[in-house]
């Protein structure tokens, strides 16, 4: 039902309602041009989630392979330049790389998927040295397959199913990621509501309507810590910390 | 004598060789990046700020005249007679502008790194020593605070509820509110990390002699369960460094704390490609010396890391 009045909501300002505060008509109040909070942030965060979604999925994808590569070819020089992008934070990368391009959807894309991939790849690349260390793993190199039908056949099954079970907490810190960036103004599509620019304008008039601030990032916590509890709760349920550490 | 000589070379001059080569990287990197990303950064600069910008003068100044090797030798050599280029907006000289900047970072940065180090050392202390399911439920909520709020709007809602609502703290230019935002966005994984390597080795049998010989309290846990794990959390610490660094760079922005990160921002906004560059760089540099300085003390203070 929220959906499909976020899908058929206008975003047309009635001045009259700007800064109205909750009630029954506009159950998070009104933001500075009149429109309802709720649904902007419904619409937003629909949108932060698909974009985040998208991005996860390329980054998981990307990474699993790249990483089950890095462990069987065991490339020093690129695992060192790998480790050296590791070093820096994520959000400094992504800042960079959004300094250097223009403020597009697509630029956004592009900061996070490779302010994240460093970090990612050598995830899996740990994971990938963990399977290939387990006995079947020997065994099929001394049946002779190959490094490719190694990482099909015994690493990707396994990755795979760990990348999947991760995906959720990788799409909340991607989101906390994109809300930050367009907070600052560096990314996201004119034209579509995202969280950051809602919390931008909401910080501008805090102190005469703090309700603007606490009701625009309180579903963004709660979605973020969702999707995280729901990523460790995955994680136990099928017991795949055990791959990682043994 | 052979001893000491290792000590020194595996110690402190291959860290110190290596951290040059990456700076240089960082450097070599950071002009690239002007030249090889899609797009034409005057054009970027054109279209943001219209035709108050001189074209022609906007790639002189940014060396885009220049082939990529020549630009980037061309800087390298100035940077090292100390000229850091200047702002292409202000005109004044980046480096005059940048130092003081670096050291307001560095305070807010230190004195948030250390009371965090803190206060996760002593609720892990607290967690391990007093395990109940009560103290497992509140590391979990630290660590979901942590980890989950984001840090523009728990800092926005922070200055209400300490700068308005109960006024403790100053909300600009002070260090109260930054402090507190970089504590409450570190603090939960960085508990839970000592809390569970504490636990993981606390089965060790030295720590039941320990316990069986009547030692229990701070001193088994700082001689007998805290110490053994220090080598591998003087890594970690090393690299949250950077961690911290990063997140400053917001926290000073929402709070007009005229630091490095603010004034990175600030350039990226206005896409003052040098100050960029320049503070690419200057936090590269601290980024790779708090983790050089990990690795370093992490050898000196586990003797097992030199082996």
């Amino acid at each position: 039902m929220t959906l499909f009045s976020t899908i058929t909501f206008s975003e047309r300002f009635v001045l009259e309602d700007a800064f109205c505060k909750p009630s029954s008509t506009h159950w998070f109040g009104c933001d500075t041009f009149g429109r309802d909070l709720f649904m902007m942030i419904t619409k937003g965060t629909i949108y932060s989630l698909g974009t985040t979604a998208v991005i996860s999925i390329f980054l998981t994808f990307t990474a699993l392979i790249i990483g089950a590569v890095l462990a069987v070819r065991k490339s020093r020089i690129i695992t060192q330049v790998n480790d050296f992008f590791i070093v820096f934070p994520t959000i400094l990368i992504a800042l960079i790389l959004a300094a250097f391009l223009k403020s597009t959807g697509f630029n956004l894309f592009f900061a996070l998927f490779f302010g994240y991939l460093p970090t990612q790849i050598r995830v899996y690349q740990a994971l990938s040295a963990n399977i290939l260390a387990k006995d079947f793993c020997e065994a099929s190199r001394s049946l002779g397959k190959g490094n490719i039908e190694i990482i099909r056949t015994d690493i990707l099954p396994f990755t795979i199913e760990y990348g999947l079970v991760k995906l959720p907490g990788l799409i909340g810190n991607l989101i906390l990621l994109e809300t930050t960036l367009t907070f600052l103004g560096l990314g996201g599509s004119v034209g579509h509501v995202n969280l950051g620019g809602l919390l931008s304008q909401a910080r501008d008039y805090f102190f005469e309507f703090p309700h603007l601030t606490l009701f625009t990032g309180l579903p963004l916590f709660m979605v973020v810590a969702f999707f995280q509890a729901l990523s460790e709760r995955l994680l136990n349920r099928f017991r795949l910390g055990t791959i990682s550490s043994s | 004598m052979q001893h000491f000589l290792n000590r020194v070379i595996y110690g402190f001059i291959s860290p110190l060789v290596r951290l040059s080569f990456f700076l240089l990287l960082v450097f070599i990197l950071s002009r690239l990046a002007l030249h090889l990303l899609p797009g034409d950064p005057v054009d970027v600069m054109m279209a943001e700020f219209g035709s108050a910008l001189d074209r022609q003068k906007l790639i002189h100044d940014l060396k885009l005249d220049q082939g990529i090797v020549a630009s980037i030798i061309s800087d390298f050599k100035d940077h090292l007679h100390g000229n850091l280029g200047r702002s292409l907006h202000s005109g004044d000289p980046i480096g005059v502008l940048l130092w003081p900047r670096i050291q307001k970072t560095l305070l807010l940065g230190s004195i948030g790194f250390l009371l965090t180090l803190i206060l996760s050392i002593f609720l892990a202390f607290i967690i391990v020593n007093f395990e109940s399911r009560f103290l497992r439920q509140i590391e979990i909520l630290l660590l979901t605070l942590s980890n989950a709020t984001p840090t523009v709007w728990l800092a926005t809602m922070m200055a209400y509820l300490l700068g308005v609502h109960w006024p403790i703290f100053e909300i600009s230019r002070s260090l109260g509110l930054p402090i507190t935002i970089l504590v409450i966005t570190h603090i939960g994984p960085w508990t839970k990390l000592v809390a569970e390597r504490i636990r993981s080795d606390s089965k060790q049998v030295f720590i039941n002699a320990a316990r069986a010989r009547g030692i229990h309290g701070a001193r088994l846990f700082f001689k007998y369960q805290f110490m053994p794990i220090i080598g591998p959390l003087c890594v970690y610490f090393g690299l949250q460094g950077g961690q911290f660094l990063a997140g400053s760079t917001v926290i000073e922005t929402l709070f007009d704390w005229p630091g490095l990160g603010s004034f990175f921002i600030e350039s990226l906004q206005k896409r003052d490609y040098p100050i960029i560059q320049a503070s690419i760089f200057f936090t590269a540099a601290v980024i790779l010396v708090f983790n050089l300085l990990g690795d370093i003390l992490s050898r000196q203070l586990d003797p097992r890391q030199r082996v």
